[in-house]
């Protein structure tokens, strides 16, 4: 059993957690939710010995762990898996896993292999990390984990990044991990998943432990409400406007896009956008959606087709189409930058000169529209929380008013409120007349704010979700 | 600029910690080593003529890493500039183009420099060759270049030591005064070091190449040619370099040796570190260290003590610094994750 007595942490004047006392048991998938900045990756850090308590203590078995010493505590069976992936995209997944053999015990390649057979996981073992998926590579960095067969495993956020089919292998996952006696910490924001994958669920708000309840006390209303503190705004929202005129639209003639290793990712596609219309693309992460999303915003090379825009061929130094990527840190902001320079992108691009006071003023002006959490538009963009710099991006982009908008998993890892505002910006900017698409592994998102849904499978698109599921 | 006081309390307790290995008495070192520098007007004039090409070549470097170009090749550029300026001034001896004949070798040593990173950047531009390691290589060659110039082709005729010809007074940089080395350089390089800070924060261009610089991936989702952005920020880079040993040559001495380069284009990488790659904040950096460079001719009466005593000071700050931003980054890693 793995205990936090009266854990506390500040980070000077903020308390990121509040004296919190949690017992987790083996056997059972703990989850642990709250908002974003509620302490829940505070709290997996103390865990997992990345960080140490302001105050209290964590207890494995009755046995004190050493605080702010992560060797250690892997070393004594407490295993994290990380929301971003802590791989080297160079090597390759053997090589990956031979590295993080190092130092602890000296599992051989064979029987990591022969845990990815028990869990029948087809791994390219030979394939490097940045070409195989991101649900791969999830598998990869669980199969870290696992390998030293650990007491606790902890899962930061681990639905984040996976389509549905992907959820449901790695929630019967979970459970199997629980039922052979370990003790499976769950992070989440997803109240369904959260709901599917546990037997117990603690609640943080603020750094504040809420509560924590069996699975059968609680209903999804009554966990958003302890989430949040109060009641949501709805996202029902009522579809845009259909009867725009059809011949406005953004065309897409035979679309044959390749991935940076030269494979044709996307194959002949044909489809057509309405004004005013959200289309959405679901599918499996890692099937050609990426590589559209691009290819549409003019980020990324096609290899045959059309894409033209009212009629004519889009041009994107003459057209600015707004684009936000499905990484925030690595392509969305520049990280080690301020709000202002990350702002003044998209205005630049759009044709717009630079200068000094204008930026900053856009920049503040933005900042509060979007009520962006920020002390300052000096403040480098990873001083940010997720959804604020989420909120940046779109700012910067909205800002434009753009004629076409690409958006990818715009409310991956964000919490309820933050996702309701990204998802209301969106429809704000059909209904001004934009065509919006949006890539997203999140279902829930898919079905809550699109009028069309097609599915990626194989570089192909589906009206069908099951008609892709089984191409 | 908080950086930069950090930077300096580092070089105070380095140069007092070196004092210490060196066996100098701390108090009478220290009084030597800041009179050697800014003790008198000489000194001063030294540590300024010094801090001239060293400030060129760190903004040189800065232009290039702010941008994500990785230019280790200063030094070559630096070399190659001075020797196009040479080349031209063996043509323009004779004339009487006097100042225009400045500035005409002034040119030809900022496009000589972009000559010699130009071609780093093309190789990886076409093929994708590192920066670094071709910069590396090409400061080699600019080296032997030079040997193989002073010795061949722009030899004085009739001189026994491989020198160039003496370039008469007309065509070199103005000096301050017949006492002193001081010359016209260091308002061109100041003038160059605000002009290098205007275009990385108040213009278009430096702006995307700081965004380069930051993060690639950032830039191609916002559609800005990464490539082509380090490509132009390696010219301009060269350019600077080049400029540079334009300067030097035109300032100094008016003739090239074989040893012509000090080692400047080397020490301008450090000194831009020191500076916290802001064209602004690598004055006083550069000027710090020209003063040192002056003020360890008055340390060599204790035992051995050279110019190697300023590689150490500033070896060992750029890696303290190196080390305290490190900490620092895991800090900040630790919390955002928090």
């Amino acid at each position: 059993m793995l205990r936090a007595i009266g854990v506390s942490k500040r980070f000077g004047s903020l308390e990121a957690l509040k004296s919190l006392s949690v017992d987790f048991l083996p056997g059972e998938v703990h989850a642990v939710v709250g908002e974003n900045g509620a302490g829940k990756s505070t709290l997996m850090n103390i865990l997992g010995g990345f960080l140490t308590p302001s105050s209290g203590s964590i207890n494995l078995n009755g046995n004190e762990i050493p605080s702010g010493d992560p060797q250690r505590c892997r070393s004594l069976g407490i295993e994290m898996i990380h929301q971003h992936f802590k791989l080297v995209p160079a090597f390759t997944v053997e090589e990956n896993l031979r590295l993080s053999q190092l130092g602890v015990g000296q599992n051989s390649i064979q029987v990591i292999k022969a845990k990815a057979d028990e869990f029948g996981w087809k791994i390219p073992w030979e394939s490097c990390i940045q070409d195989v998926s991101v649900g791969t590579q999830q598998r990869v960095e669980i199969l870290k984990s696992v390998a030293t067969d650990p007491t606790v495993v902890i899962f930061d956020e681990p639905t984040a990044v996976l389509g549905i089919e992907e959820v449901a292998e790695l929630i019967g996952f979970l459970r199997k991990l629980a039922c052979d006696g370990k003790v499976v910490i769950l992070i989440a924001h997803k109240i369904d998943e959260v709901l599917a994958a546990s037997d117990r669920i603690t609640v943080l708000r603020q750094g504040e432990h809420i509560g924590t309840m069996e699975r059968g006390e609680v209903d999804s209303a009554k966990l958003v409400d302890m989430m949040i503190g109060g009641s949501v705004e709805s996202l029902t929202n009522s579809m845009p406007d259909q009867n725009q005129e059809a011949t406005k639209s953004l065309e897409v003639k035979n679309l044959w896009v390749q991935d940076d290793n030269e494979q044709d990712v996307v194959q002949g596609l044909n489809f057509r956008v309405k004004k005013g219309a959200i289309i959405g693309i679901g599918g499996v992460d890692g099937n050609g959606q990426v590589q559209l999303a691009e290819a549409l915003a003019g980020v990324r090379k096609i290899r045959t087709g059309d894409i033209s825009l009212d009629g004519n061929i889009l041009d994107w130094d003459q057209c600015f189409v707004g684009y936000v990527p499905q990484d925030r840190q690595s392509e969305g902001l520049a990280i080690n930058l301020n709000l202002i320079e990350n702002i003044a992108v998209s205005g630049l691009m759009n044709g717009q000169d630079y200068s000094n006071s204008d930026q900053h003023e856009k920049a503040s002006r933005l900042i509060e529209q979007y009520a962006i959490k920020a002390k300052s538009p000096r403040d480098l963009a990873k001083q940010l929380s997720g959804g604020n710099q989420q909120k940046v991006i779109l700012a910067r982009v909205l800002d434009q008013n753009p004629k076409v908008l690409v958006v990818v998993n715009p409310t991956r890892g964000l919490d309820v409120k933050a996702a309701g505002f990204v998802h209301q910006k969106l429809l704000d900017a059909a209904q001004s007349g934009a065509y919006v698409l949006v890539v997203t592994t999140d279902r829930d998102e898919l079905y809550a704010i699109t009028s069309k849904q097609w599915f990626m499978s194989r570089g192909k698109l589906f009206a069908d979700e099951k008609e892709a599921l089984a191409s | 600029m908080k950086q930069f006081v950090v930077t300096v309390s580092f070089v105070v307790a380095v140069i007092l910690v070196s004092f210490m290995v060196f066996g100098v008495p701390i108090g009478e070192g220290a009084k030597l080593l800041f009179e050697g520098a800014f003790g008198d007007k000489v000194a001063i004039s030294q540590s300024i003529v010094r801090a001239t090409p060293i400030l060129m070549t760190a903004i040189g470097i800065t232009i290039a890493w702010r941008a994500g170009a990785f230019n280790i090749g200063g030094e070559g550029q630096l070399i190659v500039g001075a020797l196009l300026a040479a080349s031209i001034g063996k043509f323009i001896l004779q004339s009487n183009l006097g100042f225009f004949g400045c500035i005409l070798m002034m040119v030809g040593a900022a496009v000589g420099g972009a000559m010699w990173s130009g071609l780093a950047a093309i190789l990886y531009l076409k093929r994708g060759v590192d920066l670094v390691i071709s910069t590396i290589l090409l400061n080699f060659i600019g080296d032997k270049l030079l040997i193989f110039f002073v010795e061949g082709p722009l030899r004085k005729q009739g001189q026994t030591a491989p020198l160039t010809d003496q370039l008469p007074d007309s065509l070199m940089l103005p000096k301050f005064s017949r006492q002193s080395d001081l010359h016209f350089g260091i308002f061109i390089a100041l003038g160059v070091a605000i002009a290098a800070g205007y275009w990385l924060y108040r213009t278009k261009p430096g702006y995307f190449a700081r965004i380069v610089g930051s993060n690639t991936e950032f830039a191609r989702s916002n559609r800005i040619d990464a490539e082509q952005v380090k490509f132009r920020a390696m010219l301009l880079s060269g350019a600077v370099c080049g400029l540079a040993g334009g300067i030097q040559y035109l300032g100094i001495n008016g003739q090239l040796a074989s040893s012509f380069s000090q080692q400047y284009g080397f020490l301008g990488i450090p000194v831009a570190l020191i500076g916290a790659l802001n064209p602004i904040v690598i004055i006083p950096s550069a000027l710090l260290f020209g003063g040192l460079f002056a003020a360890t001719s008055n340390l060599s009466r204790f035992g051995g003590i050279g110019s190697y005593f300023v590689y150490v000071v500033q070896a060992a700050t750029v890696l303290g610094l190196l080390l305290f931003r490190s900490i620092n980054d895991r800090r900040m890693a630790v919390r955002n994750e928090g």
